[in-house]
């Protein structure tokens, strides 16, 4: 893993091998930390929101896992060992990760994954819906978009465009 | 570190706990801690007091658990740390499970 600085923009290629690392997100999340000078306050919140989008990438992106296979329990129970069995398997495929800094207060952060992308329009009425917690998924999506100031899918979904709040008074962004 | 069930000496309560990450990399063990129980009167209590980190495969996870209940099962999450109880709130799930802070 290694960070290509340009004028205050970082960017991460993550390919087939690095997916499999569980450190990769903690790694990634410790960089951006570093190099944005992010609050140590903020760390936490941007490590859930980092893994968050990195699952997603991963599961639905590069891996092509459908959600709705989650619906019944045992269901579940096959995405999770789909998941681990096709991820140890891969040799193709990338997430690639890059960071802006905004101002002093904001980053901007853009994953994009190799995948084909998702209808995100549907994923919209999904959050806003207030039985979101029992369905199976889309979780993770609701967690992203509390915790930042703003998320935006981008090209066939296959792509997220965040704004993180990486300062201690992050009144201004909730 | 790790997941740990224990069963109380009456046998009517496993309390299962998740010390430091609950997430992917506990799916095995948090499963484990459960499947044996047969008895759907049981009641679970998931010991959050040690859990540092919770996203929303660990959400996925409680969901599965309480399918493998049945709905109508007694769990109860036991003092999370105010991170873990955020991500429970942002989820709803202090309306689909009992919370004791």
């Amino acid at each position: 893993m290694q960070a290509i600085e340009q004028t205050r923009t970082w960017c991460w290629r993550f390919d087939a091998a690095d997916l499999n690392d569980s450190m990769m997100v903690v790694d990634l999340v410790d960089s951006i930390c570093v190099e944005c000078g992010v609050d140590l306050s903020r760390r936490a919140d941007l490590e859930l929101v980092m893994t968050e989008v990195i699952n997603n990438a991963i599961d639905h992106g590069v891996l092509g896992l459908d959600s709705a296979m989650k619906k019944s329990p045992e269901g579940f129970e096959q995405y999770f060992m789909s998941r681990a069995a096709k991820l140890s398997d891969l040799t193709q495929g990338y997430i690639a990760v890059s960071v802006d800094q905004v101002n002093d207060h904001l980053i901007s952060v853009s994953v994009e994954d190799s995948g084909r992308g998702f209808n995100f329009s549907s994923n919209k009425q999904l959050i806003g819906s207030h039985a979101i917690s029992l369905n199976s998924f889309g979780r993770g999506l609701l967690i992203i978009k509390h915790l930042c100031h703003s998320m935006t899918h981008l090209g066939s979904g296959n792509c997220i465009l965040l704004q993180f709040n990486i300062t201690s008074n992050n009144n201004a962004a909730a | 570190m790790g997941v740990t069930a224990q069963q109380s000496d009456n046998g009517q309560e496993v309390t299962v706990s998740v010390a430091g990450r609950f997430d992917y990399r506990v799916y095995d063990s948090f499963k484990a801690s459960y499947s044996g129980i047969e008895d759907d009167n049981t009641q679970i209590n998931v010991d959050l007091s040690e859990t540092d980190y919770m996203d929303s495969s660990a959400l996925g996870m409680l969901l599965m658990l309480r399918e493998h209940m049945g709905r109508a099962a007694k769990i109860l999450l036991v003092s999370p740390p105010p991170e873990v109880m955020r991500v429970l709130a942002i989820a709803n799930f202090d309306k689909l499970f009992s919370i004791k802070q």
